[in-house]
C-alpha cells in the first residue's frame, strides 16, 4: 500500500509539474472560455456597415413595396434607378453596392437579376430574394380577390402535439437536452480516455527506455506499479477535465445560462445529475479498462517513438466505439447499438449514450458495469503478466508476437 | 544463513541460458560471477531477483524464496543503467529509498552522507542529465545501497568508468562488505574480482566451469608461474621435465611449472650461467586458469 501511495504521488507530481501539461491545460482553458463568448463576440467583430441596392424597377409598381418589405433589414438601403446603365454607372462610381433588374414575364410574374461585385454576401440576396416573393403572394393574392382575412387563412400552420406513450418517456425538451449533454460527454469520455490512456503508455514506454524499469519491477510488484501509475494519471486528468468543466459553467453562467441552437432554448440549470455521473463513472471504467491494456502495450515498446505504432490498435477500437455511439445518438434503440453496448470497448461510451437517450432498464445498465468491472479486473491480470516480461524484452517491436514472447519470459 | 541457489535451470526458447547451476553463498562476502558477454550473468542476476522465473530449480534467501515481500533487503545495480534524466538527482534517489521501504527523512540523510561520500553534493538539486557519464554512475550506485541492502546484486558495476571512479567505487563497495552486506558483483574483467572477491564463480555458456573460494581454486589449479629477470638465455630450461612452457616478456621471462618442486634446482641452474635480478614464484592470473579451461582466449 505504501508503495503504491508513492507510485502514485510520484507519477502526479511530477506530470503535473510538467511544462507541457501546464500549457496545454491553460490553452484548453482559454479555447474554452472563447468557444462560450464566441456568439457575443462574433457580433461585435460583424460588421454592421449597410449597403446600398440600386433597384432598376422596369415595372414602376413594384419599388415602393420592395422598400417598405426590406425596411425590416436595418443593414440594406435602397435606390431607385431609371435604366441599368444608370445603375451600372452608379455602381462604377461607388455609390451601390449593386443593383437589382425587377421585370415581369410573360405570365405576369416577377423576374430580378441581382447583379454585385461578389454573391458571398448571402444574406443580401436572400432577403431580397424574400421581399419579392412577398410581394409577388400579395399581387397573385389580390389578382384572385382574396380578403386579408383569406390570405391569413392561408398560412395558418397546422398544430401538432407530441404526447409519449412510453413509460417515463423523455419530453421532447428532455430529449434535446440530454441529446447535447450526451454529446458533449461522449466526446469528453473519448477524448478523455485516449488522452490519459496514451499518457499512461507514454509513462511506462519512457521508463523503459530508459531503463528504469527493471529497478521498479525488483522492487515493486507489477500490479501495484501499473495501478499506482494508472491512478496517478487518472487524478490528473480528473484535475484537468473538472478544471475545463468549471471555467466551461462560469462562462455559460456568465452567458445567462442559456444556449440558442435554432428554436431551441436549452436550459442548462435543468441537468439531470443522475446522467453527469453515469458520465463520471463510464469515463472511469472505459478509462481503467484501456489504461491497463496501454500499459501492457507501453511495456513492449522499445523506443518511444514505436508507441503511437503500438498503441494505434487500440485507439482505432476507441474512434470505432466512438463512431457507433455518435451514429446511435439518432438511433439509440438499433439492435447493433444495443449489441455493442456489451462489448466491453464499446461499452462506455454506448452504454452511457443508451442511458442519455433512452428509457434503459437498470438491470441493463447493472449488466454493463458487472462486463467492464470483469474486463478490467482480466485485463490487469493479463496485462501484469506481460508487464513484467515485457520490460525484459528490447529490439524491434511487433505487438502481437510481443505479448506471447513477454509471457514466456515471465 | 545463505544464498542458495539449487540446480537452476533457465531456458529462452530452445536455449538455455543458465545449465544446472548450484551455488551456495556464504552470508557477509564479495562473491564474484565472472564470465564473457552472454555467458549468463545478467540471466542469473534476474533469476536470484525474481524478474525471471526458473525453468527449473529454486533460489532461497536465509531459506526463503525472493519476492516482493522481502524485496527491500535487496540493492541492484543493473548492467543497463536507468535513471530519470528529467528528474533532479536527489528527488530522484527519495523516490528510489520510497520503493525500498524507506521513509523520506531516512532516504533524505542516507543521500546526503553518499553525495559527500562520493563528492557530487553539488549535484543533489541539478537534473540527471546535466551530470557527467561517471557521476552518473554514481547516482545508480546509490540507489543500490542507500537503503543498506543485506544482499546486494553489482551487474558491471565498474564499466565505463575512469580509473579514479572505478577506486572510488572500488572502496565502497568494500565498505559495504565491512558492514556487513552480502553482495554478488559480476565483471568480465578478471583483475576485479580478483582483487574484490573471496569466492566466484566462473561462467562459460551458463554452466560454471569454476566455482569456490580463489585461493583455493589458484591452489588447486596446482600450477605456478616463475616470474626471472636475468642476461641468460632461459632456452635450456625446457629440460626440466616440470616446466610446461617458457614465454619471453619484455622485461622478464614468465616461466609456466606443473608444481614448485624443484624451484631450487631452477635458481641453482640459471645463477650458474649468469646474473639474475629478480626470481619469484606467483600463483597463476585467473586469466591463465579460465583460458586453460575454456581452451580459448578470454578477452
Amino acid at each position: 500500500m505504501n508503495k503504491f501511495m508513492t507510485i502514485f504521488k510520484h507519477t502526479f507530481l511530477t506530470n503535473l509539474k510538467k511544462k507541457s501539461f501546464i500549457i496545454t491545460t491553460i490553452v484548453s482553458m482559454v479555447l474554452i472560455v472563447l468557444l462560450f463568448n464566441l456568439p457575443p463576440l462574433l457580433e461585435k467583430l460583424s460588421d454592421d456597415k449597410s449597403y446600398t441596392i440600386g433597384v432598376v424597377d422596369q415595372t414602376h409598381e413594384i419599388y415602393s413595396d420592395m422598400k417598405s418589405e426590406l425596411s425590416l433589414y436595418e443593414k440594406i438601403e435602397l435606390k431607385s434607378f431609371a435604366s441599368e446603365d444608370s445603375a451600372q454607372k452608379a455602381y462604377n462610381d461607388g455609390d451601390i453596392y449593386g443593383y437589382v433588374i425587377v421585370k415581369l414575364n410573360a405570365n405576369n410574374f416577377i423576374e430580378a437579376e441581382y447583379k454585385a461585385e461578389n454573391i458571398v454576401a448571402f444574406e443580401l440576396s436572400a432577403n431580397i430574394e424574400q421581399s419579392l416573393s412577398t410581394i409577388q403572394f400579395h399581387r397573385i393574392a389580390k389578382e384572385l380577390n382574396l380578403s386579408s382575412a383569406e390570405i391569413n387563412s392561408l398560412f395558418t400552420p397546422v398544430k401538432l402535439t407530441k404526447t409519449p406513450l412510453g413509460e417515463d418517456a423523455k419530453s421532447e425538451s428532455d430529449i434535446a437536452l440530454s441529446y447535447v449533454i450526451v454529446y458533449i460527454l461522449l466526446i469528453a469520455i473519448y477524448f478523455g480516455v485516449i488522452m490519459y490512456g496514451n499518457m499512461v503508455a507514454m509513462e511506462v514506454a519512457k521508463e523503459k527506455s530508459s531503463r528504469i524499469m527493471e529497478i521498479l519491477v525488483s522492487s515493486v510488484n507489477p500490479i501495484t506499479q501499473m495501478f499506482g501509475k494508472i491512478l496517478g494519471i487518472s487524478l490528473l486528468g480528473i484535475l484537468q477535465i473538472s478544471l475545463m468543466f468549471l471555467i466551461g459553467f462560469f462562462s455559460l453562467k456568465s452567458n445567462s445560462g442559456t444556449f440558442t441552437f435554432d428554436a431551441l432554448t436549452l436550459d442548462f440549470s435543468n441537468i439531470p445529475l443522475s446522467l453527469i455521473l453515469y458520465g463520471v463513472l463510464f469515463y472511469l471504467l472505459g478509462y481503467l479498462f484501456y489504461a491497463t491494456l496501454a500499459a501492457m502495450l507501453g511495456s513492449l515498446v522499445s523506443r518511444i517513438e514505436d508507441m503511437q505504432q503500438t498503441i494505434g490498435i487500440l485507439n482505432f477500437v476507441m474512434v470505432a466505439a466512438f463512431l457507433v455511439s455518435i451514429f446511435g445518438l439518432t438511433n439509440p434503440d438499433a439492435l447493433v447499438i444495443k449489441i455493442s453496448s456489451y462489448i466491453p470497448f464499446f461499452t462506455p461510451m454506448i452504454m452511457f449514450m443508451r442511458i442519455g437517450m433512452t428509457n434503459i432498464h437498470f438491470l441493463e445498465i447493472a449488466i454493463g458495469i458487472l462486463i467492464m468491472i470483469v474486463s478490467i479486473i482480466a485485463s490487469s491480470i493479463f496485462a501484469a503478466k506481460v508487464y513484467k516480461g515485457g520490460v525484459l524484452l528490447y529490439g524491434k517491436s511487433n505487438s502481437l508476437k510481443d505479448i506471447r514472447k513477454a509471457l514466456e519470459l515471465k | 544463513m545463505s544464498l542458495y541457489i539449487n540446480n537452476i535451470t533457465k531456458y529462452f526458447g530452445n536455449k538455455a541460458a543458465v545449465k544446472d547451476l548450484t551455488l551456495n553463498i556464504d552470508n557477509k562476502q564479495i562473491y564474484g560471477f565472472l564470465g564473457a558477454n552472454g555467458a549468463g550473468k545478467t540471466t542469473m542476476f534476474r533469476l536470484i531477483l525474481g524478474i525471471l522465473e526458473a525453468s527449473k530449480g529454486t533460489i532461497r534467501w536465509n531459506g526463503e524464496p525472493i519476492n516482493y515481500s522481502n524485496s527491500d533487503g535487496i540493492g541492484y545495480l543493473p548492467e543497463e543503467r536507468g535513471l530519470y534524466a528529467e528528474l533532479p538527482v536527489k528527488q530522484q534517489l527519495i523516490y528510489f529509498g520510497e520503493l525500498r521501504g524507506m521513509t523520506r527523512e531516512q532516504a533524505s540523510r542516507k543521500i546526503d552522507d553518499w553525495l559527500y561520500r562520493f563528492n557530487i553534493t553539488s549535484y543533489a538539486n541539478r537534473k540527471l542529465q546535466e551530470l557527467s557519464k561517471g557521476n552518473q554512475q554514481k547516482v545508480q550506485f546509490i540507489s543500490a545501497v542507500m537503503h543498506s541492502p543485506d544482499l546486494l546484486l553489482l551487474d558491471e558495476p565498474f564499466s565505463g568508468l575512469d580509473p579514479v571512479n572505478v577506486e572510488m567505487l572500488k572502496s565502497a563497495v568494500k565498505y559495504m562488505a565491512d558492514e556487513g552486506t552480502t553482495i554478488l558483483f559480476s565483471s568480465h574483467r578478471m583483475e576485479h574480482v580478483e582483487e574484490l572477491c573471496e569466492s566466484l564463480c566462473l561462467l562459460d555458456k551458463g554452466e560454471a566451469i569454476l566455482e569456490g573460494n580463489l585461493n583455493a581454486i589458484k591452489r588447486d589449479y596446482g600450477k605456478k608461474n616463475l616470474h626471472i629477470k636475468t642476461s641468460v638465455d632461459l632456452k635450456f630450461l625446457s629440460e626440466f621435465p616440470e616446466v610446461k612452457s617458457i614465454i619471453p616478456k619484455a622485461d622478464k621471462t614468465i616461466i609456466q611449472l606443473n608444481d614448485d618442486e624443484s624451484i631450487q634446482d631452477i635458481l641453482t641452474a640459471v645463477i650458474s650461467k649468469g646474473e639474475v635480478t629478480h626470481f619469484s614464484l606467483e600463483e597463476p592470473s585467473l586469466n591463465e586458469i579460465f583460458i586453460e579451461k575454456v581452451g580459448k582466449g578470454y578477452e
